[in-house]
């Protein structure tokens, strides 16, 4: 079958051929639904505002808490000042108390092994602030933010090297 | 109660104004045109009006999309004609368009003989793709030169050459059979 022959056949076929077309009642119904379907360029935009106004108001609340939370912003805590340290010297070792004979200390009665209590710790020495007079070496600590701590000793009378 | 008379509403009112104007232009020139080419592409009449209906529709929601101009805006609907087609085509397999195809012919009873040839060529025609067959339908039935074919379809005429070869060597089988006996 040529080209030729193809071509006939398609026309004398053509499945146009027997179609009335549009009747004037459609062609008219397919026209008013088409030209009513146009969008109204104003409606459109209103119908976007409320979602424009919601990314706008949520494009506010990030720069807020961008601006408040950037360092060096005043609602920041600021970074704790270097801490310094002094230390007292330690306290003076406390005189022995006096030997005294078995026959002149008081009768005292002991508890059994099983109910002897440990014995509760001295307390430490609390750490005070001595005042430049009193406190012949003197140290001075500072921690950075990086966590390095720098500890510096001062003593009164000694060259650094 | 009137809409305030701002420069924004005078310009929307005069955009949806040439809009308008401009589709109605575009439909009273093509669609009689696109609806012959709607029956070629289609399974039945109803389908084709659908199709129409539905290439101007698209033509309506997106005015912009549509170039400006007689030439260009009657290849754009042609265009969004076989796309719709494809999609169409898609949807239904293969299988089911072929059993419609035969079920068709089957149900004419003492059929003439020109009515058994539309039969088969619309058979034939609705086993090729769609926009192998919007070409055939345009240059061997309509006879529209292949550069037209090309520029209405928006390929190239290597394309559309290409697409024709292949069309005649599907046809020729199928025709062959029911028609050139």
């Amino acid at each position: 079958m040529n080209d030729e022959r193809i071509r006939q056949i398609l026309r004398e076929g053509d499945p146009y051929a027997g179609e009335p077309g549009l009747s004037p009642e459609e062609i008219r119904e397919m026209r008013r639904t088409v030209l009513n379907a146009i969008p109204d360029h104003r409606e459109r935009r209103f119908r976007l505002l409320p979602a424009l106004a919601l990314a706008g108001a949520a494009a506010v609340a990030v720069l807020v808490a961008v601006l408040a939370l950037r360092p060096g912003s005043e609602i920041t805590p600021k970074a704790a000042p270097p801490r310094i340290a002094t230390v007292a010297p330690a306290p003076a070792q406390p005189v022995p108390p006096p030997v005294v004979r078995d026959e002149e200390r008081p009768k005292v009665r002991r508890e059994p092994r099983h109910r002897r209590r440990a014995p509760v710790p001295a307390p430490e020495p609390r750490e005070t602030v001595a005042s430049a007079e009193e406190t012949p070496v003197r140290e001075i600590q500072f921690t950075t933010p990086g966590g390095t701590r720098i500890l510096w000793t001062v003593a009164p009378g000694k060259a650094s090297f | 109660m009137n809409a305030p008379l701002t420069t924004r509403a005078i310009l929307d009112t005069t955009r949806r104004r040439t809009s308008t104007e401009r589709l109605a232009g575009l439909f009273d020139a093509h669609h009689e045109r696109l609806f012959r080419l709607a029956c070629r592409l289609a399974a039945d009449r109803e389908e084709a009006r659908d199709l129409v209906q539905e290439a101007f529709l698209r033509a309506a929601r997106s005015p912009e999309s549509v170039p400006e101009g007689e030439q260009p805006g009657e290849a754009w609907l042609v265009r969004t004609l076989v796309n719709l087609c494809r999609d169409r085509f898609r949807r239904l397999g293969v299988r089911s368009r072929v059993h419609a195809a035969m079920k068709r012919e089957e149900r004419t009873e003492h059929p003439e003989e020109s009515a058994v040839i539309r039969a088969t060529v619309r058979a034939a025609l609705e086993r090729l793709p769609p926009r192998r067959r919007a070409a055939v339908a345009l240059h061997e039935i309509e006879g529209l030169p292949v550069r037209e074919v090309a520029r209405l379809l928006g390929i190239g005429e290597v394309t559309v050459r290409w697409h024709l070869l292949a069309a005649r060597r599907e046809l020729a089988g199928v025709l062959g059979k029911e028609v050139g006996k």
